[in-house]
């Protein structure tokens, strides 16, 4: 495996494709002609080797009209892919409008899903220009970048199976990491989580 | 031609499961960093492409 950080590449094209990574290809391959996308959390550790499989990849696609939507919807449909939560268009670009996540599958195959959202806030929006081009030997996959996806994995998500996904790609790229972007993003991560928890707090509260 | 050996790493065994666990994250990113891509994937594939065929199974099963 060859990433050059100046190049923002991972040379991934000696790899033996795997079934996910097909599932990942078909799906992205329809997304970015619509619009821009960036893989994240789990499916990003999974592809640069880590030793476990998912039910889910997770991706930011960025922010489009509904008409731009709508017509991406028609290709995924077209393209024998379902969506699980709904199958009005317009119903569904209110979900993620309202900063819900929406779920892609292959016609009768629940697992393995995409799971697609917009960014909610700079910090998300962030991760599109703050990327990686992973080369594959049948097409690209564009991931958030490995300091990114180490400061949400240890401080957002934390469970045990995030911190062991984060522990991977430090284990792998302990050579080329810019530790010091660690830090800085995950003091940021660390202060929208506490923004979050104390407008949870506080909606919990008035509702009472 | 003298085939060349290549040392072997030895993984720690943890004292809980969580921290067994953690070793071998770490040895298999060991494993990954110094292996070629196509011997690493292959064993990866094992365990996703089996992940992806049950799924299809058991999806054909609940179809009546």
């Amino acid at each position: 495996m060859k990433y050059i950080p100046e190049k923002r590449e991972i040379d991934l094209r000696k790899k033996i494709t795997n079934a996910l990574d097909k599932f990942a290809l078909d799906f992205l391959g329809i997304i970015k002609k619509h619009t821009e996308y960036v893989v994240i959390s789990g499916y990003v550790s999974i592809l640069l080797g880590r030793s476990r499989a998912t039910e889910d990849i997770d991706v930011f696609i960025k922010k489009i009209t509904k008409e731009q939507f709508l017509k991406l919807y028609q290709e995924l449909l077209k393209e024998e892919f379902w969506c699980i939560n709904e199958d009005n268009g317009n119903e569904l670009f209110e979900y993620l409008g309202e900063n819900m996540a929406i779920r892609f599958c292959r016609k009768n195959s629940p697992i393995p899903n995409f799971e697609i959202k917009f960014p909610k806030d700079s910090l998300d929006e962030k991760s599109f220009k703050d990327s990686i081009n992973v080369l594959l030997s049948d097409g690209e996959i564009k991931i958030s970048s490995l300091e990114r996806h180490i400061a949400f994995k240890e401080i957002y998500l934390g469970s045990e199976k995030d911190i062991e996904d984060s522990e991977h790609i430090r284990e792998l790229f302990k050579e080329s990491l810019d530790y010091e972007k660690i830090n800085k993003l995950k003091e940021l991560v660390r202060i929208r989580k506490e923004h979050e928890r104390k407008k949870a707090e506080k909606n919990f509260y008035e509702t009472w | 031609m003298k085939e060349k050996k290549q040392k072997r790493i030895f993984m720690k065994p943890g004292r809980t499961n969580s921290e067994d666990r953690k070793n071998f994250v770490k040895y298999w990113a060991h494993y990954v960093r110094t292996h070629s891509d196509e011997e690493w994937s292959k064993q990866q594939n094992i365990l996703i492409n089996s992940q992806m065929q049950n799924a299809g199974r058991f999806v054909k099963n609940l179809t009546p």
